[in-house]
């Protein structure tokens, strides 16, 4: 285990996430609701207000936005919500997308389904397909606007990794020992626990952080070019 | 004529595609609003009589211009696609073009490399290069660069698209990323192609080590590496938004957020217009682009299948 450094480097990176992640808030000088300041009373008299952006100090660890929010505070409480959102989007399209693909390996309707899918979302950018979608107005109004995005992303991944699923399954049935497992009288379920499992989940495994770190990415792309906080309705007297 | 026929049916369902893709933007997208004691409340409602007269509208306008209509900035959509589409597109072949052989090149020397020095030069940068996400590698060009400039560096041009060397900037921004998902594949590639009996024959036989690389194993792992052309290529294109995004470079990608109007906030009762003929020239530019790039990975699959090679011969 010393030899590998790679391993120390992606455990000691996983602890601070989940120390971010669970105690979070709890953490030492991390303000919980990320307020905005807009101006800090400086040091010299009350009449001397300084305004945001401000630079690293001491109530602002790493410095504040152009909102005069703490950056220390939102990167630890951001964290929360962005690992729990791309986690969910990957949990979910595995959960969906191995069952998928294992089907298709078996039954040519399922086959079709997955190719099907395929040849409608794996064409164009995921990026591209999910701005279009999201100026529809009906998904803009909608209260439960994260939850349609995070659906269609699922719906837009599903054929990819089912796909993946499908190839590393396939390769196991054409070798000989599958087949001796078939003539020895293997039911589906014996098959999956000692056929497909047992050599399909590292490589599952190896694809599913990778599918949190392209989604990570992409909801990163996203965010930047401003999709997720697309209409805030301003009230007005 | 079964490439014929696979063009063909690439042709079909892209234009399946493309219609419903219209049929999208398309949809009616006035709103309302309403007081609820000191709120304005907007709502959308959907009605298909609206919809039907949205697509009859802005098909009799194409039919009677014959054009795909008027963008917001009163020019022709085919006056705007064809600038930028030029904009875009000599930054985009560039790249690709130039991912493909730093990656190749890439990936032959992380194969070449195995040693344990050789290792953290080779595979250990290509497995960096991969988790570091191009935003972040163009946020560090650009302070490494600005930086240097400050300190007696050549005064350059880093954003925008007036000067001839700003294309220069995108171009390596964009081809990073896929350069060092291409070095990883073709490692791969290398590698399972090396424990073949045909590459032991040409060892024992005393071929340079370096003709069986390049003649022998990288000419049979191309089919291999052809199957993650069409991925590159869409990476390519969504990288394109948030490059040309970050870089101010005015592209295609940057003129269709543009045309989808993208915003902080909306005043109550406002409509939530998109600039539609813009969007649906851009949006059928894109896809285009995307159906030259099957077409060409067709072509080069029916090319190099081994198949069909022997039974010519």
């Amino acid at each position: 285990m010393r030899k590998i450094p790679s391993l120390w480097i992606g455990i000691i990176g996983c602890t601070m996430f989940a120390i971010f992640f669970f105690f979070g808030p709890y953490l030492p000088k991390v303000d919980k609701n990320v307020t905005p300041h807009s101006y800090v009373v400086g040091p010299e008299s009350n009449l001397d207000f300084i305004l945001p952006p401000y630079v690293p100090n001491k109530d602002f660890i790493l410095g504040s936005d152009k909102k005069g929010r703490d950056i220390y505070s939102a990167l630890i409480m951001g964290t929360r919500g962005t690992l729990s959102t791309v986690f969910s989007i990957s949990v979910i399209t595995f959960l969906i997308a191995i069952p998928l693909g294992a089907a298709a390996a078996h039954l040519s309707f399922f086959r079709y389904i997955l190719q099907g899918w395929n040849y409608l979302f794996s064409r164009l950018p995921v990026f591209f397909y999910v701005i279009i979608i999201s100026t529809i107005p009906f998904f803009i109004f909608s209260p439960h606007r994260a939850v349609w995005m995070i659906s269609f992303l699922i719906i837009f991944e599903l054929g990819k990794v089912g796909e993946v699923v499908y190839k590393s399954v396939k390769l196991i049935q054409n070798t000989t020992y599958y087949e001796a497992g078939i003539l020895a009288g293997s039911k589906p379920i014996g098959l999956w626990k000692r056929y497909y499992w047992p050599n399909c989940y590292p490589q599952w495994v190896a694809y599913f952080v990778q599918h949190i770190g392209s989604m990570l990415f992409f909801t990163r792309t996203i965010r930047d070019i401003r999709y997720f906080h697309f209409a805030v309705i301003i009230p007005t007297r | 004529m079964k490439l014929v026929l696979r063009l063909m049916g690439s042709l079909l369902l892209w234009v399946c595609m493309a219609s419903v893709l219209i049929m999208i933007v398309l949809l009616p997208r006035d709103t309302q609003s309403h007081r609820e004691g000191t709120l304005d409340v907007m709502s959308y409602h959907f009605t298909w009589e609206k919809y039907k007269q949205n697509i009859t509208n802005y098909f009799d306008e194409v039919k009677a211009e014959k054009s795909l209509g008027i963008t917001k900035f009163d020019q022709p959509v085919e006056v705007e696609l064809s600038l930028y589409f030029k904009r875009s597109i000599v930054i985009l072949v560039p790249a690709l073009l130039l991912s493909i052989l730093l990656g190749v090149g890439k990936g032959v020397f992380d194969y070449r490399h195995q040693s344990k020095v050789g290792r953290i030069f080779g595979k250990g940068s290509t497995w960096l290069g991969q988790s570091v996400p191009d935003f972040f590698l163009i946020f560090l060009v650009q302070t490494i660069l600005s930086i240097a400039m400050r300190h007696g560096f050549p005064r350059l041009d880093m954003y925008g698209d007036e000067e001839w060397y700003n294309i220069f900037f995108p171009i390596f921004f964009l081809s990073m990323y896929p350069a060092f998902v291409i070095a990883r594949y073709t490692s791969q590639a290398l590698e399972e192609e090396d424990e073949q009996d045909y590459i032991k024959t040409a060892k024992a036989k005393g071929v340079p080590e370096r003709v069986i690389l390049w003649k022998h194993i990288l000419r049979n792992a191309m089919p291999k590496l052809l199957q993650h052309f069409m991925p590159i290529v869409l990476t390519l294109l969504s990288g394109m938004f948030v490059v040309e995004f970050l870089s101010l470079y005015h592209g295609i990608g940057s003129r269709l957020i543009n045309a989808i109007h993208i915003r902080y906030s909306i005043m109550p009762g406002e409509p939530l217009p998109i600039d539609v003929p813009a969007v649906i020239g851009f949006s059928l530019l894109i896809m285009v682009m995307l159906l030259i790039a099957q077409w060409m990975n067709q072509i080069f699959d029916f090319l190099l299948d081994p198949k069909r090679r022997g039974s010519h011969e």
